[in-house]
Order: C-alpha cells, then structure tokens, then sequence
C-alpha cells in the first residue's frame, strides 16, 4: 500500500516515469483480477492490464484529486474489459463436470486455494453466462472482486437502487444455479 | 412475520456479511421449515461464492507486464505528453492563448497582406505610368502650358484684360486649353494663331515670353 499515493500521482502528472512504475506495481495485480474475471481469458487480460495503465499515463491529467485514486483505475480497467468481453465471441461451451469438481473443492476453511486460473476462468463463465450484462458486471465487481458498493455504483455509472436491483436479481440466478448443480 | 421479509433479511446477512440479528426473524426460522431450507442454500451458495472470490486470478510474470507497459509509455513518450498536455486542461489559459494568437496572425497577414499587395501593386502601375508619360513630348508640352498658365494668371494687366475678354465672348482658359489639345495633336501654330486671335495686347511680357515659348517649342519639335 503506497503512503504517498497523493505525492506520487502529482509526480505522475509532471510526467515523472518512476513515479508511474510505482502506480503501475502498486495496482497491477488488482487490474489483473479484475480485467480476468470479466474476461475470462489470460491473455485478455494481460492486454486489458496493459491497456488501462496507459491510459492512466495519457489521462492522468483529468484525473480528479478528491476521487479515489483505485475507484478511477477501476472504471479504465472495467470500461477495457467490458468492451474485451463484447468482442470474444465464445462458441465453446463450459465443461460441466470440470465446473461441478471446482466448486467441489470449494469450501469455507479452505482460506488459501490454490486454483489455477483457467479453472477459475470456467467457473466464473459458467456462473455468469445467460445473465443479462448489467447483472454479471455488479457480481463480478461486489461478490467477486469485493468492490464496495459506492465505487460499483461509480465504475459501473449506476444508481443505488439499480446495483441493487441488479445484484439482486444476478444472486438469486447464480444461486439456482449453484444449487441445481449441487443437488 | 412474512415469509418474504425473512428471506430479504436473510439474503442481507448472508451476503452482506453482516452478524446474524433479530430473535424474531430466528423465531421464525425454527418454526418455518420452507425458510430454515432457504437460509441452510442460501448459506451454501454464498459460501461458494466467498470461495471463488478467494481464488485469486494469477498475474503470471507481473515484472514483465510492468516492463511492457513501461516500454509503451516510453516509445510514445512525446506523443503522449503532448496529449497529457492538451486533453489535462492544464495551462489551459496559454494554449488558448497561443492558438488565438496563431489564429490572429493567420488573419492579419490575409488581411493586411492583401491591402498591402494592393497597395504595393498600385504603386507600382502608376510609377510605371508616371515614368511612360514623363519620357512622352506631350507630357513636357502640357507642362509648359500648365507654367504658362499660372504666369498668366499672375498677370494683374490680365485679369483686367479677362473682363474685356468675357466681353467678346472669349473664354482665355478654354483657349488655352484648346492650344494645349492643339499643341498635344502637334498642331502648334494653329493654337498660336488662335491665341493671337483673342486679342492680347502684344506689349503684354508674360504673353510675349508665352509666345516666345510655343515657338521655341514648336520648332525643337
């Protein structure tokens, strides 16, 4: 966590480069989780990553001091991966039973879990496929990502009620879901 | 309590993560089989989803991302700049400042730089002209007219003369003018003979000195 974020974003408006590598170390990790859980797919969001940060670099000028600096970052990153997710057209299904052994293996002493990413990538898609794209975006942000609600609202440009509504809505499905497949 | 309620309050402990409140709603669960079910799924499939929000994507190689990402900014540096520049809105006063003034200039220099070619171009056709006519003999002829004139003019014993002269009918300086189209056609004694004609006394010296003049004039010709 970087004690002189603000210093170091007045850096970054100077056109400092080391100023930015700091940012860019900083947040990378969180742009990458949350770029691959909208994509679904590595190298996506590899690309996705890379994208926003230099986005960041080119509009940093705009950025507004009194907003978080993270929930900023965010919006780039989720705009990029939104517009990813649009293009990838997937004609492959989920493979059902590698899902069912994922979930499986989910449990909640297990704190730790070491999954690779491609297995996470399917369960993730399984779960989210056929929800309307409002509602898999407020999952993917506030039950996977763990991104408060206000920023949702803010990354996503949606009303309370409607996050809500929508977060609602993607629950009870992914619930029926889940326990279909469990039974 | 509704049924309905209770699963609303459920759903905000469970995925809220919020401690479980409220006797009444655990009143309602040990006796309502149908919502004890409903908090015993919903719990599971919460569960399930804090589970997968534990699997952390990995970022594999995160320095070589880092070095990517840096190489772009750098390659592009100056482009980029220049747009950090533009589209921050900072120093927004001199960049408009800068682009009125190169606005400015663009229209001074169509404006004033036409008149000035106009001018410049004007200039240059009458000094041609003023040169065409200077080397031309009508040109000199027209001046001495125009010398004998103010000379005539001058003449006290003249303007005396010119009542006499209004009298007959005669206008001097039509004669005059008329000498001087004669003189230019290169007809020169005619406008002599029609100068004497108006009947100038011939003791007059600035009409003698005129004569004098067309003459010298007329036979240089």
């Amino acid at each position: 966590m970087l004690t002189n974020l603000q210093e170091i974003i007045e850096r970054v408006k100077k056109g400092d480069q080391a100023a930015f590598r700091k940012i860019v170390e900083e947040y990378r990790q969180q742009a990458f989780s949350m770029a691959f859980r909208i994509t679904c797919d590595e190298e996506e969001a590899r690309d996705v990553v890379q994208e926003s940060f230099i986005k960041v670099w080119q509009k940093i000028g705009t950025y507004d001091m009194t907003q978080k600096f993270s929930t900023w970052l965010y919006k780039i990153v989720a705009n990029s991966a939104i517009d990813r997710m649009r293009q990838i057209k997937r004609h492959n299904l989920v493979n059902l039973e590698k899902v069912i052994n994922t979930i499986d293996q989910i449990n909640l002493e297990n704190t730790q879990m070491e999954v690779e990413n491609k297995e996470t990538a399917r369960l993730i898609r399984w779960l989210a496929e056929g929800l309307p794209e409002k509602q898999q975006m407020v999952f993917i942000l506030r039950d996977l990502q763990g991104v408060d609600s206000s920023e949702v609202q803010q990354i996503l440009n949606m009303s309370e009620t409607k996050v809500k509504s929508n977060l609602y809505h993607a629950r009870i499905s992914i619930r029926e879901k889940l326990l279909k497949t469990l039974k | 309590m509704k049924c309905s309620n209770v699963r609303k309050e459920i759903d905000r402990w469970i995925y809220q993560y919020e401690p479980e409140t409220g006797a009444e709603i655990h009143r309602h669960i040990t006796s309502c089989k149908a919502c004890a079910r409903y908090l015993e799924e919903t719990r599971l499939a919460a569960g399930k989803i804090a589970g997968l929000r534990r699997m952390e994507p990995i970022l594999e190689n995160p320095e070589g991302l880092t070095e990517d990402i840096m190489k772009a900014i750098r390659e592009d540096s100056t482009e980029i700049r220049h747009n950090i520049t533009e589209k921050s809105g900072r120093l927004p006063g001199i960049i408009i400042l800068r682009r009125l003034l190169a606005a400015a200039s663009v229209c001074f220099f169509l404006v004033f730089g036409y008149e000035e070619y106009i001018m410049v171009d004007k200039i240059s056709r009458l000094e041609k002209q003023n040169a065409a006519i200077s080397q031309s003999p009508q040109y000199q002829s027209a001046l001495n007219l125009k010398m004998a004139i103010g000379i005539l003019a001058s003449d006290p014993g003249l303007l005396n003369r010119n009542k006499e002269l209004k009298t007959k009918k005669i206008n001097l300086m039509s004669l005059f003018r008329a000498a001087l189209y004669a003189d230019m056609a290169g007809i020169t004694p005619d406008a002599l003979q029609l100068l004497k004609s108006s009947g100038y006394g011939e003791n007059n010296l600035p009409f003698k000195s005129l004569l004098k003049h067309f003459d010298s004039t007329h036979h240089t010709k």
